[in-house]
């Protein structure tokens, strides 16, 4: 089995979740980081997709967040 | 950023590798942007100039290219062969100048003040890549199995049709709870067999949060190994065995930089 570079869903667990950690004080901050990841991950992987692969952590979170973003991304694909 | 000056006086960071030259990488970076390193005691920290403010859009196409973009540079640091190890940064990492520091001179007391962690994990990730698995069930296909298999389910099934309305609802309970507990048993056998599996075929696996939803499949395992640079041939051979099982599907990615095995944290304020 060869392995996939296609999979926007690993790509963002990684990119966005992880990686070398500042200090504050160096870096431009953001008050509402998670509500910016979860954002882009709709925006980027489309909401079916995301439930197929269970991102969303905490149900209620998620549907929260569907709630809120439902209009603006439902028909995005990748 | 209305000042002219200002509008690139910050630092987005996509790694830090091991090598003290100063290198352009071309306009590679998110928006076309220089991509270049800033070299401090015996490390670099690869970076493009860009305002002192958070890339954020609600053009999902836009952000899809940056993060596309923070992913190629990675890449080519990763194929530069100047470069051994790479120790990637989180999308939106932007150092900013402070009271009496630019952003560069930000990045470089930074790398001084962080070079032995940064020299250590580079050392760790020298010359490897990572990879990521996701092994999911079918949780339909779970459900027969575990049915099919068992006599205590078949005799209690009996028993809700021969029983009164009151009894059977008992019985439908004790069912319900049956059925749960042995998929978790039947889960958490799968999860150790494939583990043990797949963990011999690369040097370090680390196992990640699972996270599960009402989706098609579920997932039942979730890892991270870091390999030698190409040589994933034999967690893929295990891999396809574990794919090619009925019920199961298993979802193989990479290479990414080494996101998964770099522990870096800021130096404490200084302030």
């Amino acid at each position: 089995m060869e392995p996939e570079r296609d999979e926007v869903v690993d790509l963002l667990d990684r990119i966005l979740e992880k990686g070398v950690v500042l200090n504050s004080d160096l870096i431009i901050t953001l008050a509402d980081v998670p509500l910016i990841g979860i954002d882009l991950r709709l925006a980027l992987a489309g909401i079916d997709r995301m439930l197929d692969y269970g991102l969303f952590q905490d149900w209620e979170e998620a549907h929260k967040a569907l709630d809120q973003a439902e209009d603006d991304v439902s028909d995005i694909e990748i | 950023m209305s000042e002219k000056q200002a509008e690139k006086e910050a630092r987005y960071l996509y790694c830090v590798t091991d090598s003290s030259a100063e290198i352009s990488l071309g306009e590679i970076g998110l928006g076309g942007n220089l991509v270049y390193t800033i070299p401090a005691a015996k490390l670099s920290a690869v970076v493009h100039d860009c305002p002192p403010e958070p890339y954020d859009s609600d053009d999902s196409e836009e952000v899809k290219g940056w993060v596309r973009s923070h992913q190629n540079v990675l890449d080519r640091v990763m194929e530069e062969t100047r470069f051994s190890g790479v120790i990637p940064a989180s999308f939106d990492t932007i150092l900013q100048p402070g009271e009496d520091r630019t952003a560069t001179e930000n990045v470089r007391y930074w790398l001084k003040s962080e070079a032995e962690t940064l020299e250590e994990q580079l050392e760790k990730v020298e010359n490897k890549e990572e990879y990521g698995v996701r092994v999911a069930y079918d949780p339909d296909w779970l459900q027969d199995k575990i049915q099919a298999d068992s006599e205590e389910f078949k005799s209690l099934k009996k028993k809700i049709d021969e029983s009164s309305e009151g009894a059977a609802y008992l019985y439908r309970e004790k069912l319900k709870k049956l059925r749960e507990d042995r998929i978790e048993e039947v889960k958490e056998r799968y999860i150790s067999e494939f583990y043990d599996m797949i963990a011999p075929t690369v040097p370090e696996i680390k196992r990640e949060e699972k996270r599960d939803s009402p989706g098609k499949n579920r997932m039942l395992l979730n890892l991270s190994c870091l390999v030698p640079r190409g040589e994933y041939e034999e967690l893929g051979e295990v891999l396809e065995r574990i794919d090619k099982r009925e019920g199961f599907d298993v979802k193989f990615t990479g290479p990414w930089a080494p996101f998964s095995f770099t522990e870096v944290n800021g130096p404490e304020s200084e302030a």
